[in-house]
Formats: structure tokens, C-alpha cells, sequence
């Protein structure tokens, strides 16, 4: 089963890495979508269905935080697992987006068999070559 | 409230950068002694990425390094060989130095309380110089990593116009109060 993922961060080359990385994990990845805020990734989300949302915190327009919080509210979105991926490690931020839905967090800068690891586990266990 | 000591920031770059290299990053990166200097900086052919603080301190972040490191560091995080700076370069460094400054932040308030960063700002040139104003200090840090140099600098000192502003605020709160 291929996975389709969103990589939400407003620094292209920490999208170009995170594209990396999943090339290299050894997960089947389909379409690997990028946008640059929150609301890009709600528009995004809009006409493309994935399996993932990975997205950093502190970005311009619309932050990680109230995307997190408008796919929570949304009847639909609120099905996509969302991972993530920040430089922000203080425990208050990293309870606060898990109490809002994510479903796993990773504190940059990573290893990239971490970023694997969690974005497997936010998926359930299912990793994509399964 | 901690007070900090250029020590400490020393030790919280090395910390940082080596925790970036030992992760995201590749190469023998060394760190070398760090020193404080407040002369005004000349560069060449060299790239020259900033971050501000404010809150409970403010002042910057700082990466400063050749063109052909800039583009080892971003052929090292991009898994892409580069040989001249470009834009994705440019980028590469903008995150590399927002990494190794948001987390000597994150080190950094555990001691002093809340500070905010910027976004960062990339500077690529031939020929220009920097200088701090006020009276304080960068705190250098340099490094190589397979030979080729870097340095990080941060200079802070105590905010006190944010001291200003909550004393303020407190005096409107106590008027309203009373009101």
C-alpha cells in the first residue's frame, strides 16, 4: 500500500529533507505533497486525499497549531494522521498539539530513522510495505 | 532568575551544532576555542545567515561561513551535491543555523525564561562587513567540519525596555483596579 503524505513547513529545504528521508526509509511512498503554511495545507487537502500530514509548528498565515485544530474539527480531515515536526521540544507545546490530535511529535533536528519510526507509529504500525 | 556566562553559551553551540551533525548532518565536525569580540567583521565570498532574539534578552544568532562550506553544509542536508550558492543553498543554511540557534534557545530559557526568535535572514556576498551596536559582545564559536570553517555567534544582554513595558502594564492593571 502506497502512503501519501503532506509535508507542511515553511523552510523549503526542511521539506526537501523530510522528502528525503522518506524516500530513503524504505516505506512505499506515493505522492508526497508539499505546502508551505497551514492554510496551503488546508487547500490541499481540499482536492488530495493522503495518509499523513507532517507538519512543522511556527510558520507564517496559519501556524501547525490551528491546522491541527481546524482538521480536529473537521468531519473528514480529522481522520488524517498528523505528525508533528518542530524545533519547539518544551513539554506545555508538545502536550498541547497531542491534546489537539497529533498523533506523534518529532523535535528537529532528528535522525531520520526517528522521523520513520513515528511516522510508522502515528500510522497505526501499518508501514506502507505491508 | 539564572544568569548565563559566555562559558555557558560556548557550551550550549557545541551542544546544539553537535547534536545537529550527530542527526541531520554529516562529516568530523571539531569545535575550536570560543572567544568574545566585538570589532566590526569583515567578510569575503561568504555567506551570513542572522536570527534576533527578544524577550527576556534580546540581540542575535548567528552562522557565518565560505561559500564552499555553505554548499557542503547544504550538499549534506539535501543529499544533493552543490557547487555553487544558490537559492536552495541559501535555504539550507537559513535552516541549519535556525536549528542550531532555535535549539540553543530552547537550552538557553530553561535558565533565563521566554525568549522568541525571528525568522532567519540569509546574506550571501562578496565583499561586506557586520558590527554590533551597543556596547555588547558576540560570543564566537567556531568549528570545521572536514577541514572546511564556520563559526556561530550570539550576542544577548538583558531586555530592558521589556522590564519597562511590564512595569507599566502592572501600573495600568493596579489603576483599573482601583478604579
Amino acid at each position: 500500500m502506497e502512503l501519501h503524505v503532506l509535508i507542511v513547513d515553511d523552510s523549503p529545504a526542511m521539506r526537501n529533507f523530510i522528502r528525503r528521508v522518506l524516500d530513503l526509509s524504505g516505506l512505499e511512498v506515493g505522492r508526497c505533497l508539499e505546502a508551505s503554511n497551514g492554510e496551503e495545507a488546508l487547500r490541499v487537502l481540499e482536492d488530495n486525499w493522503v495518509d499523513a500530514v507532517l507538519t512543522d509548528i511556527n510558520m507564517p498565515e496559519m501556524d501547525g497549531e490551528e491546522l491541527l485544530r481546524q482538521m480536529s474539527a473537521h468531519t473528514v480531515l480529522r481522520s488524517i494522521p498528523v505528525l508533528v515536526v518542530s524545533t519547539d521540544r518544551t513539554e506545555a507545546r508538545i502536550q498541547k498539539m497531542l491534546t489537539l490530535g497529533a498523533k506523534g511529535y518529532v523535535t528537529k533536528p532528528f535522525a531520520p530513522e526517528t522521523l520513520r519510526d513515528e511516522l510508522v507509529h502515528s500510522l497505526g504500525g501499518v508501514d506502507g510495505n505491508e | 532568575m539564572e544568569t548565563f556566562t559566555h562559558d555557558d553559551v560556548v557550551e550550549l553551540v557545541r551542544d546544539t551544532t553537535r547534536t545537529l551533525f550527530d542527526t541531520m548532518l554529516s562529516g568530523e565536525l571539531v569545535a575550536l576555542p570560543g572567544y568574545k569580540s566585538s570589532k566590526v567583521e569583515e567578510y569575503e565570498e561568504s555567506v551570513f545567515c542572522l536570527i534576533g532574539f527578544t524577550g527576556n534578552y534580546v540581540g542575535s544568532g548567528s552562522l557565518h561561513c565560505s561559500g564552499a562550506c555553505a554548499c557542503r553544509l547544504a550538499s549534506s542536508l539535501l543529499m544533493t551535491e552543490f557547487t555553487k550558492v544558490d537559492e536552495e543553498v541559501l535555504d539550507a543554511i537559513a535552516e541549519i543555523t535556525n536549528m542550531i540557534v532555535g535549539n540553543f534557545k530552547n537550552a538557553l530559557e530553561e535558565k533565563v525564561g521566554v525568549i522568541g526568535i525571528s525568522t532567519p535572514t540569509v546574506i550571501f556576498g562578496h565583499q561586506y562587513a557586520a558590527r554590533n551596536f551597543g556596547a555588547s559582545e558576540w560570543t564566537a564559536v567556531p568549528f570545521t567540519v572536514d577541514g572546511d570553517a564556520f563559526d556561530v555567534r550570539i550576542r544577548l544582554e538583558k531586555n530592558k525596555e521589556i522590564q519597562r513595558l511590564l512595569e507599566r502594564y502592572t501600573l495600568e492593571k493596579t489603576s483599573q483596579a482601583q478604579l
